[in-house]
């Protein structure tokens, strides 16, 4: 019976670790390519300051990695019931 | 559109110019220097341009700024004709540079004054009269600053007796040695870390230094009386020109437009040409103008664009859509033939905002802000005309989701927490959300499909829309159907496992379909379903957000609950905390939306890249 509640409850906690992963590498992985885009907008506006409103879409583009990361850690999360 | 070519005698060149500026109706193509030369500019071109340049010298000495003269005409800036405008301006600027000069002036005296004054507050330190301090025939003088002025005068006493010092406490001094004795006293100083101070600020004053220090002071309020009445001077003639400045900024700047203009025509020796872009509406009007100018000795041209010109746009929507235009500007402008999707643009964005963003309370606090902002700030209307109707939508899909302010509940009549009635409960089924979204991604990326499909029909035909974008219809199809019969999906949609096959073939037909209608287009099939799938986003973005209110709430609830003093701080956190994610929700929502029309709307259909249509005579701000 006591084994029983550790196996389930380790179950869940690696379902949850899952979903935090998902979220976790997603996000750093989003920020890396961000950053690479805003040093390359920031140098962009430098020369032209019109640049801001196209550099700011352009910066969100790899956002979409979190998103897929939130859906998926989504789905993962409902493993646990 | 349609292209025109005017061609004409140069003796006609300027009246041309003149009409052509005043009808504000061609978008004139600057001539590329080629086997034909450009024009040279007119006579005055050069005079124009230097008076352009001193009058706007002065405009930024003075440090006007805002509103240039509308009225474009030499009367408007008050001159007789260009010569006298020309004197205007230089007695002006004489007469500003000789009120700078005397300011400066006065600054430079006032700067020494400061300077002696202070010399003379730190001598009144030692008390000597002021005329000491001075080089005599027999005598040298030290003034400076020493760290043991006690230790210094045993020291020289042991060399000599021939000597004279004075001290304060703080180490100044004044040490006066006969010259023969200056090397020596020079280097006894140097061991003692010895400052020297420089006394040539004094050399005019006599007295002891409290009654100099007075008399300095004295002086100083005159000359700075005498500056603040110099910059009054000054302030009274900017006062007196601006209207005079602003008016002449736009009279000289429109004169060297027209007098620029034939540097961007073609001309030989006897002939100008012109060509440019006109509206059909135009025309009639043009040709008319042109012929009465010239005295019916022009040869106009008028000619449809054909499929290689880049042709100028105009953008010609009305009503709430205009607004739109400023996002279509960001990314580029609908070539010419090819459909605007401003108007698209004007349905969706609001909506995926909308979604991003539901809260009633959230949508009413951005409508306030952009009332404000709208009154307030006259060149932000645009932005505003866009995200009015986006937090219109915000307040509507907060009704859907019963949110308001992230409080799923109000309290009722009977003073107990009443749920809010809603449609879509988003905080705890989000998997609703997500199929909302991703249908809604579906039916986005169909109709962006749609699109382009009547823009490859009307280019290029029917086989080719079929190919290129009706294929990946076929591929939608052949996918979905081999999904549903497939083993994770046919428990849900009851699809025998028989049509797994059939859909792969329909897809692979798509593929090959494809194949013919647009090659590159085979990489996009991976990017077809992430695209579809990015969608989910409205649900994403959107859930962050409540996210961040329901903490909020939770905060000021737990902090009011200490009650006294702490209610005023839980008041404090929740008007922060909403106004933070306000701010990180409008710029959510609307970068977002933004983002789902460039990036996975505008790839299935548009091209754009246009240049605008600027017609000669009409000036950027007043557009």
């Amino acid at each position: 019976m006591a084994e029983e509640t550790v196996a389930l409850n380790l179950g869940t906690g690696m379902i949850a670790i899952g979903a935090a992963l998902a979220i976790g590498l997603t996000s750093i992985a989003a920020a890396m390519a961000e950053k690479e885009i805003g040093a390359a907008v920031v140098g962009a506006m430098a020369e032209k300051e019109e640049t801001f409103a196209k550099g700011l879409v352009l910066t969100i583009i790899p956002e979409t990695l979190v998103i897929f990361g939130f859906v998926m850690a989504f789905l993962i999360l409902g493993l646990a019931g | 559109m349609n292209k025109v070519i005017i061609t004409a005698p140069k003796s006609y060149l300027a009246r041309t110019i003149d009409v052509l500026h005043d009808l504000k109706a061609v978008h004139i193509l600057d001539h590329p220097k080629g086997r034909i030369d450009t024009g040279t500019p007119l006579e005055h071109a050069e005079e124009i341009s230097g008076l352009l340049v001193s009058v706007r010298s002065l405009i930024a000495t003075f440090g006007i700024t805002g509103g240039t003269g509308s009225a474009r005409t030499l009367k408007s800036t008050g001159a007789k004709n260009f010569r006298h405008l020309g004197r205007m301006v230089k007695r002006l600027s004489e007469e500003t540079t000789e009120r700078l000069d005397e300011i400066k002036e006065i600054e430079k005296k006032v700067s020494e004054i400061e300077t002696s004054r202070d010399l003379v507050s730190t001598l009144q330190n030692i008390g000597l009269p002021l005329e000491t301090y001075k080089d005599y025939a027999s005598l040298s003088m030290f003034t400076g600053r020493v760290k043991n002025p006690g230790l210094l005068k045993t020291k020289i006493s042991r060399k000599t007796a021939e000597f004279e010092l004075c001290h304060s406490p703080e180490g100044l001094i004044a040490l006066f040695v006969p010259t023969k004795f200056r090397e020596t006293a020079a280097e006894i100083l140097a061991g003692h870390g010895f400052a020297a101070l420089d006394v040539s600020g004094i050399k005019n004053l006599k007295g002891y230094p409290s009654r100099a220090f007075e008399k300095l002071s004295s002086l100083h309020e005159k000359n700075l009386a005498a500056k603040r009445a110099a910059e009054k001077k000054l302030s009274r003639l900017e006062a007196k020109s601006r209207g005079f400045l602003l008016a002449s900024e736009s009279f000289l700047s429109t004169e060297l437009e027209k007098a620029e203009a034939p540097l961007r025509f073609a001309a030989s020796e006897n002939v100008f040409v012109v060509s440019g872009w006109v509206t059909r509406k135009e025309i009639v009007g043009l040709t008319g103008a042109v012929q009465d100018a010239t005295g019916g000795n022009a040869h106009i041209s008028i000619t449809h664009p054909s499929e290689y010109d880049n042709v100028p746009v105009q953008m010609s929507n009305s009503g709430p859509v205009k607004p739109f235009e400023f996002l279509m500007n960001l990314y580029a402008l609908p070539k010419y033939n090819e459909i605007d999707p401003t108007v698209f643009m004007f349905l969706t964005f609001p909506l995926f905002f909308g979604i991003i963003l539901g809260d009633v309370g959230y949508g009413v606090v951005v409508a306030l802000l952009m009332f404000l902002v709208g009154k307030k700030v006259p060149s932000a209307k645009p932005l505003v005309g866009i995200i009015m109707p986006a937090a219109i939508a915000s307040i509507i899909f907060g009704f859907i989701y019963g949110e308001i302010f992230g409080f799923e509940s109000i309290p009722g009549s009977n003073g107990m927490m009443q749920d809010i009635p809603r449609l879509i409960d988003r905080q705890h089924h989000p998997e609703t959300m997500l199929v909302i979204s991703i249908i809604i991604g579906l039916v986005h990326v169909n109709a962006g499909l749609i699109l382009g499909f009547f823009n490859e029909l009307s280019h290029h035909g029917l086989r080719k829309a079929v190919l290129a974008k009706g294929s990946w219809w076929v591929i939608q199809a052949g996918a979905a159907l081999a999904l549903a019969a497939s083993d994770i999906l046919k428990p849900i949609f009851m699809i025998p496992s028989g049509f797994l096959i059939p859909g792969l073939v329909l897809a692979t037909a798509g593929v090959v379909m494809l194949v013919f209608g647009e090659p590159l287009g085979v990489v996009e099939i991976p990017g077809l379903a992430s695209n579809i799938l990015s969608y989910s986003r409205l649900m994403a973005v959107g859930l962050a957000s409540v996210g961040l209110a329901v903490v909020v709430n939770r905060f000021v609830t737990e902090i009011a609950g200490a009650g006294g003093f702490m209610i005023a701080v839980a008041i404090l956190v929740g008007v922060l905390g909403h106004a933070l994610n306000i701010a990180l929700g409008i710029m959510g929502g609307f970068l977002q939306s933004l983002r789902l029309h460039y990036v996975e709307f505008f790839t299935k259909f548009y091209k754009g890249g246009a240049i605008s249509f600027h017609p000669f005579g009409k000036t950027q701000k007043s557009e």
